[in-house]
């Protein structure tokens, strides 16, 4: 099976007025196509930062970054932003929603940046969100959506595309337990019905735990990459 | 790789935004960008400079009206002192390619003559015009009764004398009817102030005319004075076969003339002709009128100037306040240039918007003043209504021109949405450089 994600010796420097911060120092790891991995670790430790840089919304300082067998730094902006468009789903924090699009819009804007007949869409974009149970709400406004239900909509947004790359940074962080929950299980579902590529930045170690694969940050390091056992045979490389 | 191709999409996240901020309730949007102030200003300084101009372009028709009457803009002389052109028809088209202003010419002939009724004689100018091409380089067909020079160029028999013969057609000044006590379709004589000699010694040439129309101008130079032929005739009257006195030009607008005078000047030096423009006799008043016009037109575009700039205003604030769903558009896969896009075109949209919402405005305020509302208001011109004239010239001018210039306000918000960081907005660490 071929590698998602390839990175290696990833760097990642940040220059702030004279000093310099290292936000990722020699990162290295694969993912395999249809793998889920949770990265976990202590605020500041580059979570982010990674994540950013797998959707190509940031650049490595040094190191390489291979999504899917491709570079996705050697493009124009046209280039990155059509990469970015196609291959990767970002579900943020919060605030994912555009304010002037009802969420069964939102779903479909992906799409109609990708150039997709309007009608076609709309078909699939309806599919996705009766999958995350938003079809009743599919006509409101991201106002008049609670945070969960946002965060339902970014996802069902997020794979409109059909991406290689799920990428999410702390999905559930603003949301209470019950929500939270919900959104962790649709994120598994997703990456088992879909079979796409999940990436979940989480504080919330139990949430983690039920993930096939944990990476733990320290400094811009990783300082733990463990497979759950009863996964292990499987993703074995 | 597959390129995307986002036009789609930009459009319409541009069309939702404009239409958004309109509906802002509806829709609970926080962050809706301003449309409404910025279209006002634009609604508002399109629709004063379109209203002012077109009633000091009607002023100025008006006064037009009043002072020149039948006569022309210019009048093309011989230089030094009086004398005839030699007719000529490549004449006419010299002067009439003169200069672009230019927008119609016509000979005359013109002299003194005495008037006769069976009552009593009147002192009067004979003008002698070409029914055709006068009906362009004058105002004269509209001060008549029946609008039509084409009587000129008839015979027609009188209704006052029995048997009758035919005669010509003239238009005499209704003071001059008034004062020779003679009425519409009566037999009258045009008499020479020279006398020649005849079979019975020396005497004047006399011609039995009929008087075909009045004229009506308001203005007694013209209604006491004035009696208006053929230019056949009148050359037939004077003895003048052959000659024209000048030729009447026309200009597309009467308080600009300079140009075209020194170019008709220029041309016509060789000639030993000159141009007369209107203006010679009331060159203060002109002057004063021009710079008035200009005056006016730069208060117009300050105002259009300001509510451009208060595009520039309200796109920049909403690049602030729309900076996370741009960060997130451009994850989305919109590139950078789309951004930009997506700001420049809501601008020239809130110009666009902003025109037509103004010609309306302006159209609809005229309709009023023509139908003479301001005149109720302002107790000005009770018994007429303003007059309006539309320069769709400047129409055109000043529509075109606000919407470049909002496109013009656009660019630097435009710049500003492509700067933004977008790992940082999204970051909630700020995100401009
Ligand atoms: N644009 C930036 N400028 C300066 N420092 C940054 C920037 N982005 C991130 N950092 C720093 O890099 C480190 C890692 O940040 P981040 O990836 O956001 O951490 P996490 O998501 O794990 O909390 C932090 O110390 C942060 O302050
Ligand atoms: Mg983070």
């Amino acid at each position: 099976m071929s590698s998602a994600i390839d990175v290696s010796t990833l760097w990642k420097t940040f220059l702030v007025g004279d000093g310099r911060v290292d936000a990722l120092r020699g990162v290295s790891f694969r993912l395999q196509k249809g793998e889920a991995a949770a990265i976990v670790g202590e605020s500041g430790s580059g979570k982010s930062t990674l994540l950013h840089i797998l959707g190509a919304l940031d650049s490595p300082s040094s190191g390489s970054v291979h999504i899917g067998g491709f570079d996705p730094f050697s493009g124009t902006d046209r280039e990155v932003s059509c990469f970015r468009n196609s291959h990767v789903g970002f579900v943020f924090q919060h605030n994912n929603l555009l304010q002037e699009f009802t969420a069964l819009e939102n779903v479909m804007m992906p799409a109609l940046i990708l150039g997709k007949k309007d009608f076609d869409v709309r078909t699939r974009a309806q599919k996705l969100i009766d999958r995350v149970s938003m079809s009743h709400r599919a006509h409101h406004f991201p106002g008049q959506l609670s945070g969960g239900e946002q965060q339902r909509i970014a996802i069902a947004r997020a794979l409109i595309n059909d991406p290689l790359l799920l990428l999410a940074d702390e999905p559930s962080g603003n949301l209470d337990s019950v929500n939270a929950a919900k959104i962790h299980a649709l994120l598994l579902e997703m990456n088992k019905d879909f079979g796409t590529t999940l990436v979940v930045v989480t504080h919330n170690l139990s949430f983690a735990s039920t993930l096939p694969r944990v990476i733990e940050f320290r400094d811009g390091i990783i300082v733990r990459d463990s497979r759950s056992s009863m996964n292990e045979a499987e993703w074995s490389v | 790789m597959k390129i995307n191709s986002s036009a789609r999409a930009v459009r319409l996240i541009i069309l939702r935004y404009l239409v958004s901020s309109w509906m802002t309730r509806r829709t609970r949007t926080r962050g809706a960008i301003g449309v409404f102030l910025p279209m006002l200003g634009v609604a508002v300084g399109v629709a004063a400079f379109v209203v002012v101009l077109s009633i000091m372009a009607g002023f100025v028709r008006n006064l037009e009206d009043r002072l020149l009457a039948v006569d022309s803009h210019v009048e093309v002389v011989v230089k030094d002192s009086f004398g005839f052109i030699p007719e000529e028809a490549s004449l006419l088209k010299e002067i009439r390619e003169a200069h672009a202003g230019i927008v119609a010419v016509s000979p005359f002939q013109r002299g003194d003559a005495i008037l006769q009724s069976s009552a009593r004689p009147s002192t009067v100018v004979l003008w002698g015009i070409d029914p055709v091409s006068a009906r362009l380089s004058s105002q004269l067909e509209s001060k008549t009764r029946n609008k039509n020079l084409q009587i000129l160029t008839r015979e027609i028999s009188p209704e006052n004398v029995q048997p009758s013969e035919k005669f010509p057609a003239v238009f005499v000044g209704n003071q001059i009817l008034f004062h020779v006590n003679a009425e519409l379709g009566d037999r009258l004589t045009l008499v020479s102030v020279t006398s020649e000699e005849g079979p019975a010694g020396l005497a004047p040439r006399q011609f039995p005319v009929v008087a075909a129309d009045e004229l009506r101008t308001g203005n007694p130079a013209f209604d006491s004075k004035l009696v208006v032929a053929s230019l056949d005739f009148v050359n037939h009257f004077f003895g003048t076969e052959g000659f024209w006195a000048g030729v009447q030009v026309r200009v597309r607008d009467p308080l600009d003339l300079d140009n075209v005078v020194k170019a008709l000047n220029k041309k016509l030096e060789p000639r030993k002709l000159r141009a007369k423009p209107w203006t010679e006799a009331n060159q203060a008043f002109v002057r004063a009128l021009r710079l008035e016009r200009w005056a006016m037109k730069f208060v117009m575009f300050v105002v259009i100037l300001v509510a451009c700039f208060s595009i520039t205003i309200t796109l920049v604030l909403a690049v602030r306040r729309k900076a996370r769903e741009m960060a997130i558009l451009r994850a989305l896969g919109l590139r950078r240039k789309d951004l930009g896009l997506i700001f420049l075109l809501h601008g020239i949209g809130i110009g666009l918007v902003g025109v037509l919402v103004g010609l309306a405005l302006s159209f609809g305020i005229l309709e009023l003043v023509k139908g003479n509302f301001l005149a109720f208001l302002t107790g000005a011109y009770s018994d007429k209504p303003l007059p309006v004239l539309v320069n769709w010239f400047d129409v055109g001018f000043v529509s075109i021109g606000s919407v470049v210039l909002a496109a013009v306000a656009s660019v630097w918000p435009a710049f500003e949405v492509m700067r933004i960081d977008v790992v940082e907005t999204i970051s909630d660490r700020g995100g401009f450089a």
